[in-house]
């Protein structure tokens, strides 16, 4: 099986770009990620983050329509690709797996 | 009320920082990222307020400086890289080329030429900068020089140093290093009955320690300890001992005794300037010991510890040294000495200094070669640009039409340039040809052998090759494109006519004339050097030096020689002679005529009694010597010339008779005879007082007259007698008038070589003005056809058509001939004897230069008046 190498952001971004019901673009990915993280993140590490998970496969974009508070300046859409579907089923597998290998009542211990 | 700038629009994100976005992000982001980062700011403006929302802003445009953001897309499409551009212009170029076939060919083949004679000095230079790179610690190595400063004001730098000062500077000073004095020992071994010539230095291991040079055989720390030790260079150990070992074994040095062989140097890794056949051990040395006053056999070089003030350490060196002189004898015709550091890699190439070691090109003559070769260069490059403006004409609607469709003016200037490097890249295929060709005639030089030049094509000389082709090329696109690129597109297109071409003409005409001046003033000087070395060569010495052969006695005694050589059939008569008068080699006395002179320097020969009949001197008054000098002619009597008696005032020459002179060797000498004034240096030296003396311990060379019939037989007698005379020496004899003639050997070569620019540099302007006259008969086709429709006759137009270059061809006339005379002057007044200034030197250069010139217009006016007038007007 070929491995997914997605790093904790990433996939935190990828998951976010595909819970998104409107169409995901920068900004509403951004404050997406800090409501539901709870963290506090540059906007540019989100830009970063969003054209390197595009350049590996795993998201898809097209330009889209401009508004005027954002001087003209036309968003850019992102779409989760198969690749990036596949990517995420095959983690949230295998997290199911380690899930269930887990023995009965050890985790009481920290809850 | 004042003037307020408005305040900037309030709900705008700082502009510096978009710019800085804008400048740095890459494009193809730079869109949906800023809208996000303007969307975000808008809201947090609703949020948290203008001020606080622009930081926001400002500082979130900060985070995206990073390597991410700036990386280029990677694009689609084949990007319009600068290669395509470049093939482009190499495209063009060529057509170019092709479309304008005898101007290409004129301006490969003289760009060829001249780049023949760049690459040439080009490999001289790196010939001559590549002495003495093997030692460690170069630039802490110095060689001491003695600058003398003459009685008559000359200053003269000596490479030599008093044989003491190495001693004085390594116990006096703290600085130096290490000390190495070598004293010249020119002497031979002698094996088997053989001589073998050597030329050796005396020192000590320092100068093995300072010196890179190393052995193959013997230990550097022992090799020079003991008396009488010799370490010979792999070359004289081959010619001496051939493939044998010769450690340990014993050789006799002249007359100095046994020498043991203690080591054998290993081959010089590289070129260096010092010259030795053989090391000798430091006995030899400490003979002359306190000898101040001879600073011309040793040579002293130090190693000065890292971070030496040599300026200090020169001073220092002169104020030590110096008051040593108070109360010693200094040679004659000085008035004073200073002392200098010469560092290491100065030395060759270096000024010309007295008693240089080794050889290698003086840089002097180094800058000189690449003055010419500029000059040369200079031509074929005006021509370039000459040729090139003058196509212009025809190409300013190209050009136009490029500026139009959108190209600025540096992309015309890097079209126009790019031909110029096309071009001169297939001008270096040819010019490396003529550079193989031109580096054989070169060795054949005597020069290049006295110097020691080597010119080889190593693999890094391509690349200096390429470099050079590159930039004269580039330069000489870049004086044409210069002009070309500035055209109006507008203009260029619709009206040709109103072109301000003028201008271009007065910069052509302006190359033009500088180019013949500068062919003409190189025509004057070489004609000028020429003539002064016929005119040296033959001129009339006073003595007579027709059928004498000279042999050199190498220490063989004269008498013997002499009575020996005399019963030789063809042998007329011979006389003994110290060294051959007539020749830059002098062997002067210091003379004073009353007790309370000074003494002076005078040149003097030792002579016997046959010298005076044999060369044709005449006798004025007074006597000859005798043929067997007796001990009290030998120091006592002395034969002077007429100037000797003008000179110092001993009255006409049968009133000096019996007078007394001062010599510093001996006591008195009476004059003995008189003898006519003859020159017996070069002609460049003025005629000086002679002082003939009769020493027989002195001779060193036989003239030998021989009968003029059968010269090739005695000469071979001669050379059988010799190996009876003096077994194992080599025979060294030549013809009189030879050794005079070798007097001008270097000058000649120098000669040759200007001669050698002239050429080119005639051939190149030429070429250039052939160009120019075919184009201006080509663009003035159609008006020499409608004047001769009109009546002119084919004399009216070949004027018409020529009169523009005759003009400017006197203009430079004009120009170089008052400054060629001016250079010529200054050239022949370094001759005691000299030719005459005038129309002499003027005609040739004139006459080759008018007649190739009108002769390469005319071919073209004449042409052009020929041509049936019906052809060019037809169409159209």
């Amino acid at each position: 099986m070929k491995r997914t190498f997605l790093g904790e952001f990433e996939e935190v971004v990828l998951l976010v770009v595909a819970a998104c019901t409107d169409d995901a673009y920068g900004v509403i990915i951004w404050e997406q990620l800090q409501e539901q993280t709870g963290r506090s993140i540059t906007i540019s590490a989100v830009h970063a983050t969003l054209y390197r998970l595009e350049e590996k496969g795993y998201l898809s974009s097209q330009m889209g329509g401009a508004t005027a508070e954002r001087g003209g300046r036309r968003k850019r859409f992102f779409t989760v690709t198969a690749l990036g579907s596949r990517a995420l089923l095959e983690i949230q597998e295998m997290r199911q797996r380690l899930w269930q290998a887990i023995p009965q009542g050890k985790l009481q211990l920290i809850g | 009320m004042a003037y307020e700038t408005p305040p900037p629009d309030p709900s705008t994100p700082p502009p510096w920082a978009d710019r800085l976005l804008e400048w740095f992000v890459a494009p193809h982001l730079l869109e949906d990222l800023q809208g996000d980062l303007q969307e975000v700011f808008q809201k947090r403006v609703q949020q948290v307020g203008l001020a606080r929302a622009r930081r926001e802003y400002a500082w979130a445009v900060l985070h995206y400086l990073t390597p991410f953001f700036y990386r280029q897309k990677s694009s689609d499409y084949p990007t319009p890289a600068l290669t395509d551009m470049l093939r482009n212009y190499v495209k063009i170029a060529w057509r170019n080329m092709l479309k304008h076939k005898t101007f290409s060919i004129l301006n490969v083949f003289g760009l060829a030429l001249s780049m023949s004679v760049g690459l040439l000095i080009l490999l001289l230079y790196q010939d001559g900068y590549n002495y003495d790179k093997f030692h460690k610690d170069a630039d802490l190595l110095y060689r001491v020089n003695t600058v003398a400063n003459r009685k008559n004001g000359d200053i003269e730098p000596y490479a030599t140093s008093p044989n003491p000062i190495g001693n004085v500077i390594e116990s006096k000073f703290a600085w130096v290093d290490n000390v190495a004095t070598l004293k010249v020992v020119d002497d031979v071994i002698i094996k088997d009955n053989q001589r073998f010539d050597f030329r050796g230095k005396a020192t000590t291991k320092n100068f093995l320690e300072i010196f890179n040079f190393n052995l193959q055989r013997g230990s550097p720390a022992n090799a020079l300890q003991e008396p009488n030790s010799i370490v010979l260079t792999a070359d004289l150990s081959k010619k001496l001992f051939g493939d044998e070992n010769p450690v340990n074994k014993t050789v006799q040095i002249g007359n100095r005794g046994h020498y043991k062989i203690t080591g054998i140097l290993k081959p010089n890794p590289g070129k260096t300037h010092f010259e030795f056949d053989a090391l000798l051990s430091a006995t030899l040395l400490e003979n002359t010991t306190e000898s101040w006053a001879n600073y011309y056999s040793t040579y002293t070089y130090i190693k000065v510890k890292p971070n030496t003030n040599i300026e200090q350490a020169v001073s220092a060196i002169n104020n030590e040294i110096l008051p040593r002189y108070k109360n010693l004898p200094i040679s004659t015709r000085d008035a004073s000495y200073r002392f200098d550091l010469q560092a290491l890699p100065d030395i060759t190439p270096g000024y010309s200094i007295a008693n240089a070691m080794g050889k290698g090109l003086p840089s002097h003559l180094l800058w000189f070669l690449a003055l010419m070769g500029f000059i040369v260069i200079s031509s074929a490059l005006f021509n370039y640009t000459n040729l090139t403006l003058a196509k212009s004409f025809s190409r300013a609607k190209e050009i136009g039409v490029r500026k139009v469709m959108g190209a600025n003016r540096t992309q015309v200037l890097s079209q126009i340039v790019s031909e110029g490097i096309v071009l001169s890249l297939i001008a270096l295929l040819f010019a490396v040809g003529f550079v193989m060709y031109f580096k054989n005639e070169l060795s054949e030089l005597q020069s290049f052998q006295f110097f020691d030049l080597n010119v080889s094509i190593t693999p890094s000389s391509f690349i200096y090759f390429l470099v050079f082709a590159l930039s004269m090329g580039a330069i000489a696109g870049f004086l044409p494109a210069i002009t070309i690129s500035k055209l109006n597109p507008l203009a260029a297109i619709h009206k040709i006519e109103n072109l301000n071409l003028f201008k271009r003409i007065g910069l052509v005409r302006t190359l033009l004339v500088l180019q013949f001046a500068f062919t003409m003033l190189f025509m004057m000087i070489i004609t000028t050097v020429h003539k002064q070395i016929d005119f040296a060569i033959a001129m009339d010495y006073g003595f007579s030096a027709e059928q004498v052969y000279n042999i050199q006695l190498q220490g063989v005694s004269a008498s013997m020689a002499k009575s020996k050589f005399a019963t030789i059939a063809g042998v007329e008569r011979i006389s003994s002679v110290n060294k051959p008068i007539g020749t830059y080699s002098d062997s002067p006395i210091a003379i004073k005529i009353k007790k309370a002179d000074n003494y002076e320097s005078v040149s003097s020969y030792s002579v016997d009694n046959d010298f005076i009949p044999n060369l044709d001197l005449t006798l004025v008054a007074g006597k000859n010597f005798s043929s067997i000098p007796s001990v009290n002619e030998t120091n006592k009597e002395v034969i002077v010339n007429e100037l000797f008696t003008k000179k110092y005032h001993l009255g006409n020459a049968s009133e000096s008779i019996g007078k007394l002179i001062y010599l510093n060797d001996s006591t008195t000498a009476t004059i003995k005879g008189v003898v006519k004034d003859f020159l017996f240096k070069p002609a460049d030296d003025a005629l000086e007082p002679l002082l003939l003396r009769n020493n027989p311990a002195e001779w060193n060379l036989l003239n030998v007259k021989i009968l003029p019939h059968s010269t090739e037989k005695t000469i071979a007698s001669l050379q059988s007698a010799w190996k009876d005379i003096a077994p194992g020496y080599e025979f060294r004899g030549e013809f009189y008038e030879t050794t005079i003639q070798n007097n001008f050997a270097i000058s000649k070569d120098v000669n040759k070589v200007i001669t050698f620019f002239t050429l080119l540099s005639v051939l190149i302007g030429m070429m250039g003005l052939l160009g120019m006259a075919i184009y201006s008969v080509e663009k003035r086709q159609k008006e020499i056809s409608l004047r001769k429709v009109l009546g002119a006759t084919e004399g009216d137009i070949i004027i018409t058509l020529s009169k523009g270059f005759l003009i400017l061809l006197l203009i430079s006339f004009g120009l170089s001939i008052p400054l060629g005379i001016y250079i010529s002057g200054q050239i022949l007044n370094n001759f005691a004897n000299r030719i005459s200034l005038g129309l002499n030197i003027i005609l040739p250069g004139f006459t080759l230069l008018s007649l190739l010139a009108i002769s390469t217009i005319f071919s073209q006016s004449i042409k052009a008046a020929l041509t049936n007038p019906v052809k060019s007007l037809r169409s159209e």
